[in-house]
């Protein structure tokens, strides 16, 4: 029957979205860049001078339209899921490609962001500001950068039929990974950008 | 109607409400994250107080509807809601 899996979790303790390894591994990775965040305001405090002057060098504006191309990839991938729940592979697999290609702009205009930073000779260790920077916003880079490893085989397995509203399982655990992703920039962006 | 019929027909009205919801969060998000920046830039002294409730507002909107939280046991909901109101509150206090 289409679609049974999905009512059969619903509500379950054991079966969170994704599954349970997966949040244990969403719970572990927000937590450490929860404390990341939390220490940084502290430091914040102490040197507020060198913090705001630091804080200026970033561009706000480009922050945000990185972070919409970020959240609007994971709507995405959101999309996919849903149609491939529909059994409509093709426009899962369409979704799941947007998806992907906007995960690589994101690191396209984060990539960017750095060259310009080492350009300015602002590497890991230029101030307490920017040690944090490299280290929050380069840690995630990684996460986005595993995440697109993961959809592009995704969106190869889909486009080949390995996955459908019975199968779905991977995709849906994927979902969650990449949607880890949007919250943790959703948590580290204001902090470094804005605030 | 064929049970099994109506269960899909069942299923695919529900998941084309969950495509509508989607897109409206989406929208949402994509106005929040706006209104981020304009608070910042505007510079104004309890602007980190919206900004970070804002982010809850995201963070919120992302969990329950992107991954789906919303059809999930309650403890994870629990989790995530605790887990964001903790970020709040530390910036609250340590700003």
């Amino acid at each position: 029957m289409k679609g049974k899996n999905i009512k059969a979790e619903v509500g379950n303790i054991y079966y969170p979205p994704g599954g349970i390894l997966m949040w244990f591994i969403i719970i572990l990775e927000l937590f450490t860049f929860l404390g990341a965040a939390l220490v940084f305001v502290v430091y914040r405090k102490d040197m507020l001078q060198e913090f705001t002057e630091s804080k200026a060098i970033l561009n706000p504006i480009l922050g945000t339209v990185n972070t919409i191309v970020l959240i609007t990839s994971g709507y995405f991938m959101a999309l996919s899921v849903n149609k491939l729940r529909e059994d409509n592979l093709n426009k899962s697999a369409l979704f799941m490609l947007i998806g992907l290609v906007l995960g690589i702009a994101f690191l396209g205009v984060k990539g960017m962001e750095y060259y310009h930073k080492i350009e300015l000779g602002i590497g890991f260790n230029y101030n307490t500001f920017f040690t944090f920077y490299w280290l929050m916003t380069g840690f995630h880079f990684v996460h986005v950068l595993f995440g697109i490893v993961l959809l592009a085989y995704m969106y190869l397995a889909i486009k080949k039929g390995k996955y459908n509203s019975q199968e779905l399982f991977d995709v849906e655990a994927s979902a969650t990974y990449w949607h880890m992703c949007d919250l943790i920039w959703i948590l580290i962006f204001p902090i470094l950008y804005l605030i | 109607m064929d049970t099994n019929l109506s269960y899909t027909l069942f299923n695919l009205r529900k998941m084309r409400k969950e495509m509508k919801l989607n897109t409206i969060v989406w929208i949402l998000l994509v106005v929040l994250i706006c209104l981020s920046t304009m608070f910042a830039e505007n510079g104004f002294e309890s602007a980190y107080i919206l900004i970070a409730g804002l982010s809850v507002v995201k963070f919120l909107s992302v969990i329950s509807q992107f991954v789906e939280v919303k059809h999930a046991h309650v403890v994870w909901k629990l989790v995530s809601t605790l887990f964001v109101v903790v970020y709040f509150l530390g910036i609250i206090i340590l700003y």
